[in-house]
């Protein structure tokens, strides 16, 4: 089973916020995720990135993927190396 | 091709244009486009949960942005909303300020200019023919 760390939009219509979640790749859509390991918001002045990094880097070297936006995230908050 | 920044930006960008006028797009446009702002999939991923090429979601995905692009430069109303939040919130502050007693009159005089301001911005922006 192919892991992703993708990122989910939730919150208002007009207001993006984002969850950095763990899930798997078949089921993008069906709203279930394995775990949660973070948050983005981008509408404050500088964006707020929350981001658990210990666990980011556990799924990472258990295999899972994290998308290009989530990789920028990573590298923001030193999760991962640039 | 759109001229938005790429990755991450464009897809909060989008995402943004999209809740305002994902209503005037195809339903084939909105599924992608919901797939690639809110859930974050590359164009092959959204290829395969859709059944299309590659290339088709390259092709709807770049029509969609400019799409996007075109209705807010006519419409304007992301623009609108964000100026219209910047001038309720400053207003908001400086009456929560009269309320505290901090300098009250001139918060409240101050409010008063800031929607005059806006009300009259919002009058001689309404009709685009003006030129």
């Amino acid at each position: 089973m192919a892991v992703k760390i993708r990122l989910k939009r939730m919150g208002m219509k007009k207001k993006p916020f984002y969850r950095v979640v763990v899930a798997d790749e078949r089921n993008p859509r069906d709203g279930r995720f394995i775990e949660e390991i973070g948050t983005y918001d981008p509408m404050t002045n500088p964006a707020q990135i929350k981001i658990d990094a210990e666990k980011a880097a556990n799924w990472i070297k258990n295999g899972a993927q994290p998308t290009d936006t989530v990789r920028v995230l990573l590298k923001k908050v030193g999760a991962i190396q640039g | 091709m759109s001229e938005r920044g790429s990755g991450l930006e464009r897809r909060v960008d989008y995402g943004v244009l999209s809740s305002f006028y994902g209503a005037l797009l195809t339903r084939r446009q909105q599924s992608m486009i919901s797939l690639y702002c809110d859930e974050d999939l590359g164009l092959a991923e959204i290829a395969k949960q859709l059944g299309v090429t590659r290339q088709c979601v390259n092709d709807t995905l770049n029509r969609t942005f400019d799409r996007l692009d075109q209705l807010e430069t006519a419409l304007g109303l992301v623009k609108r909303f964000a100026d219209q939040q910047k001038a309720i919130m400053a207003c908001r502050d400086l009456v929560d300020r009269a309320i505290r007693g901090d300098r009250a009159q001139a918060s409240l005089l101050e409010a008063s200019r800031l929607l005059t301001d806006y009300l009259h911005e919002e009058e001689t922006e309404a009709w685009p023919l003006k030129a």
